[in-house]
């Protein structure tokens, strides 16, 4: 869009000084630079591209499998009747297994998991730190007081979502009120921020369990607080939908900004980018995306912080890749464990235990081997 | 163009670090601010830049400045090429990713510093001489014609050192205004058209040749320091006056 | 954060929450040692509780202080009279508030109910304040421990869902009360009835309907699996239960599904049980459920409610299991209304009305689905 007012007039004063010092690379013209700019976006462009390919695969498999055998011909009739008119010989039960279980619990697992990562990835770049993820900020516990609120009043499904979301932005508000003041630097501020912010929502999560009827309400809490998306509707598809594509839209269109908000905020500020509004919009959007996913499939850990670690892995740091791919990696990764958790045995397993025990040891050996290749210093 | 005038900078209303800092920089020209450890060099080239905010004064740029922070690490491994391209923050657009003009921009600042065999490394990876030339090109990426660098060679070994100060004299004959904060009193005299010397006793602006004698340095350190002539062996730069170094007389 | 030691305390919570939580399938038996009239004193009654301890009481108790959920009403029941209740579990209380044992006992509202937390850890002080002779509490010595500290005499109960546990507990309780006859009397009772509920069965040719009890529908689906009391009277009654049946779960108790588990079984009879909110409505009116047998028949029934919740064991189970069959198998008019009645009668000396049995019976919640009228008045 500008490309670069000063360039020019820069580019002419310094023409006449070759030849140059330093060590002699190969002389490189225009063409090899125009080369080079188009081999970069290739970088952008493939990664996402493949990743995007993976979590269709991902998805369609997931639709296909489940305790209810459907034979894979008709799931991929059921779906293709959506958008041409096909003949379906699949039975009703089929159809409704499809389209009314399985599909809005694959877009949920998806937008959850999806949401979850590019949050942590963006978090991580913004704090400048490997072992940060959405919980960090606190509205995780915020938006678990919440859901949890309303389950123990039995406001149904739709307070549900709205208590869950609106503690959410209420942990982050109160993470605002106590890093506004000026004295301290900014980034420790905003960790101890969520650390005190998360411990007081955690604790008044404690006090509903604690209050709860543990024959009818606390159950219902415990199960919800374990995380899974097994409840998952269109409705709550919907309700996610807006805060967290909302929120990753937000992040994506950022992402090269939040490459130099990664530099720190004096390099920022520097190459001219105020780190702490571009910072707020960041924190917001991912306070949006997380109580997006809190409300809907109740606390799901560690996908925020092992994601992104092995997105980083796989593309490198740079946020222009690594946003996208970290939610469409992220997204397939809990359609897969979700699948596995619903097919694995006859029983459910709750999502949020297995993405933790998935999690913390593939998280560990990720630290193990990969640490110096992707962190400077960690 | 950078102007400063009667620039001063405190933490607190009665405790300035520095008051009065009047200086030009003209293109083409380099001003060299030296100081002892906790003399403000680093607050002051900050001020220049536009990263912090005097409590007096003014100071004019008639662009952004390109600023050149001491060599740190990155929290990130990004590649070489990526980092000269964040240079270009201020021509990209909030929502827009670099362009192929930016790339442009990028790679010829990476020609220029002569880091373009570079561009894929990982900057953590690079050795501090390296890392130095790709935050100026970076600098330079940025396109402005005024590049204000803190303590640029702290940290180099000698070679490197020499690498840095080449550069930085091959930019102020391309027109461009440097200013510099450094530690090593010889790089001024090697490069420095104007010094700024923040002293305890306060600050003060002048020529080079008038500023950088024998009185007036072990005054600043409080160390007994020498200026001496060396021949000049041919190192590419005519030079008007003869060429100095320096010697720091160290107690037994 | 606060996972680690929920899951800590709630491990216990939900098993003993599933109120037929089959987890310790087998305990029963220990604590099943029937309350010993000792032949020396004649006045001082001796009992051994599911623990193993032997407790000895000079007189009959008076005052009976009841921290697990359901031993409040099942006292009542055994005594037929709240007189001897000193203090209950604030869910026991809540219970009896909102259902109708509040309506039979309104002087047991007036009671303590704030001496233990929700994960039952008693207040000791309040319940050394209330002077109590015996404090009934399940057994787990982490919980017993602090008031025998305090010098009181604890009744301790262990729950494996099972009728055994109940018949175990209505003899400690009728043994302590000094009624050693009521016992018998309710056993006996019971027996018979689960004589007739079986007598009904064997004279079917007809196979029952396969039914699905859910403990959980809001919030995640949860059955009864193996060795747990609803699979007990499933089969009792002549129905079969799905996850006990070919195509099982594993794990006894209460299992969590994913629906399509349950559209692969396809039950023929759906229960919603007492532990949410679940209606009938709720299902009928999901597009998900439309193609399973249950909903296409209108088969979806939500378990009746009486002194306590009839899914659960308890003192009201041989309802449960005339009510069960007469859903199993409907009938132009169902006996279940009168036999309430009657049983009410006999355990709480008790005369319902037309709109209590209305309540209990669910017949409002019930009114859509097939065959419930067999049930009105």
């Amino acid at each position: 869009m500008l490309d670069g007012a000063g360039a020019p007039r820069l580019r002419k004063r310094v023409r006449p000084a070759l030849p140059r010092a330093g060590p002699a690379s190969a002389p490189a013209g225009t063409v090899d630079r125009k080369a080079t700019a188009r081999r970069r976006e290739t970088a952008v462009v493939v990664p996402v591209a493949l990743t995007a390919c993976f979590l269709a695969v991902v998805a369609v498999l997931a639709l296909a499998v489940g305790r209810y055998s459907v034979p894979l011909d008709h799931v991929v009739q059921i779906l293709t009747a959506q958008i041409a008119p096909v003949p379906v010989q699949a039975s009703a039960t089929e159809q409704n297994v499809v389209l009314l279980v399985r599909l809005p619990r694959v877009l949920l697992a998806l937008l959850v998991g999806g949401g979850l990562a590019i949050g942590g990835a963006a978090l991580q770049a913004i704090f400048r730190n490997p072992l940060v993820s959405p919980e960090i900020i606190g509205v995780s516990a915020g938006a678990s007081f919440g859901g949890a609120l309303a389950l123990l009043l039995g406001l149904g499904p739709f307070l549900l979502v709205g208590g869950s979301f609106a503690c959410g932005l209420l942990a982050l508000g109160t993470l605002f009120l106590i890093t506004s003041g000026r004295a301290g630097t900014p980034m420790l501020k905003i960790v101890l921020g969520g650390v005190v912010t998360g411990s007081f929502f955690s604790a008044l999560v404690a006090l509903v369990t604690y209050i709860a009827d543990p024959n009818t309400t606390l159950p219902a809490i415990v199960f919800w607080l374990l995380g899974s998306v097994s409840t998952a509707t269109f409705t709550k598809v919907a309700v996610a939908l807006i805060p967290v594509l909302g929120g990753a839209a937000v992040l994506v269109a950022l992402r090269w900004r939040i490459n130099v908000l990664s530099l720190g905020d004096e390099d920022a500020a520097a190459l001219g980018v105020r780190p702490r509004p571009l910072r707020w919009v960041v924190l917001v959007s991912v306070a949006l995306i997380v109580a997006g996913a809190v409300a809907v499939s109740g606390a799901v850990s560690w996908v925020g912080l092992v994601i992104p670690h092995l997105a980083r892995m796989w593309v490198g740091p740079d946020h222009r890749v690594l946003l996208p791919v970290s939610f469409l990696l992220g997204g397939a990764y809990i359609v897969l464990v979700d699948t596995i958790a619903r097919t694995a045995t006859a029983g459910e397993i709750p999502l949020g235990v297995l993405t933790a025990l998935i999690g913390a040891p593939v998280f560990f050996l990720l630290l193990r081997r990969n640490r110096e290749k992707v962190w400077d210093s960690a | 163009m950078l102007e400063l005038d009667g620039v001063g900078f405190g933490y607190s209303p009665r405790d300035w670090v520095f008051r009065g800092v009047s200086f030009r920089v003209p293109p083409g020209t380099a001003t060299a601010v030296l100081g002892p450890n906790g003399s403000g060099k680093t607050t002051l080239v900050r001020c220049a830049a536009g990263l912090l905010d005097p409590q007096e004064g003014t100071v004019r740029l008639s662009e952004s400045a390109g600023y050149v922070p001491q060599a740190h690490g990155s929290a990130f491994a990004y590649r070489a090429l990526d980092m000269v391209l964040m240079g270009r923050a201020r021509h990209v657009g909030v929502f827009r990713t670099p362009g192929s003009s930016d790339h442009e921009a990028a790679l010829e600042a990476m020609e220029r510093v002569g880091a373009a065999g570079l561009r894929d490394r990982r900057f953590p990876t690079l050795s501090g001489g390296e890392q130095q030339l790709i935050l100026i090109a970076r600098a330079i990426a940025a396109g402005s014609p005024v590049l204000v660098l803190d303590e640029p060679a702290t940290g180099l070994d000698l070679k490197n050192q020499a690498r840095v100060l080449t550069l930085l004299r091959e930019l102020m004959a391309d027109g461009m205004a440097l200013l510099l904060s450094t530690h090593h009193p010889d790089h001024a005299l090697h490069l420095a058209d104007r010094v700024v010397l923040l002293g305890r006793s306060g600050v003060r602006t002048g020529s080079a040749a008038e500023l950088l004698t024998d009185a007036q340095l072990s005054a600043l350190y409080g160390v007994r320091v020498s200026t001496v002539a060396y021949s000049d062996d041919g190192d590419g730069f005519p030079s008007s006056t003869p060429r100095r170094t320096i010697v720091v007389h160290y107690g037994s | 954060m606060t996972a680690a030691d929920l899951n800590r305390r709630t491990a216990l919570q939900v098993f003993i929450a599933g109120g037929s939580a089959a987890v310790l399938a087998g305990c029963g038996a220990s604590g099943n040692a029937p309350p010993s009239s000792p032949a020396g004193s004649t006045n001082s009654i001796s009992l051994t509780d599911q623990r193993g301890r032997t407790l000895t009481f000079a007189r009959p108790v008076a005052r009976v202080v009841t921290i697990p959920m359901p031993s409040a009403s099942l006292l009542v029941a055994v005594d037929r009279s709240a007189d001897h209740l000193a203090a209950m579990h604030n869910a026991s209380w809540v219970a009896m508030r909102d259902g109708i044992m509040g309506a039979m006992f309104p002087a047991a509202l007036d009671l303590p109910h704030d001496i233990a937390t929700q994960d039952f850890t008693a207040n000791v002080e309040s319940i050394r304040a209330l002077n109590p002779d015996v404090v009934v509490q399940w057994s787990d010595a982490q919980l017993i421990e602090p008031l025998e500290k305090a010098g009181l005499q604890v009744l301790g109960l262990k729950n494996s869902g099972t009728q055994e546990d109940v018949d175990a507990w209505v003899a400690m309780f009728a043994a302590m009360l000094g009624k050693p006859e009521r016992a018998t009397e309710l056993k006996t009772r019971s027996d018979r009835e689960l004589a007739e509920v079986k007598a009904l069965a064997s004279g079917r040719a007809s196979q029952g309907p396969s039914i699905l009890y859910f403990n959980r529908f809001t919030g995640g689906l949860k059955v009864a699996g193996a060795n747990s009391y609803n699979d007990f009277y499933i089969k009792l009654v002549g129905g079969s239960n799905p996850p006990t049946g070919k195509d099982p779960l594993t794990g006894p108790g209460m299992v969590g599904v994913d629906i399509e588990q349950v559209l692969r079984w396809d039950p023929e009879v759906i229960l919603l049980g007492n532990f949410d909110a679940a209606m009938p409505q709720d299902i009928y009116s999901d597009p998900v459920w439309q193609t399973v047998s249950a909903v296409r028949s209108k088969r979806v029934y939500k378990v009746p409610l009486g002194g306590y919740r009839w899914d659960p064991p308890g003192q009201e189970s041989p309802l449960m299991w005339h009510w069960l069959g007469d859903i199993a198998f409907p009938q132009q008019r169902s006996l279940v209304r009168d036999k309430a009645a009657e049983y009410f009668r006999f355990l709480y000396n008790h005369e319902l009305t037309k709109a209590e049995l209305d309540k209990i019976l669910r017949t409002a919640e019930n009114g859509q689905s097939a065959n419930y009228r067999q049930f009105n008045a």
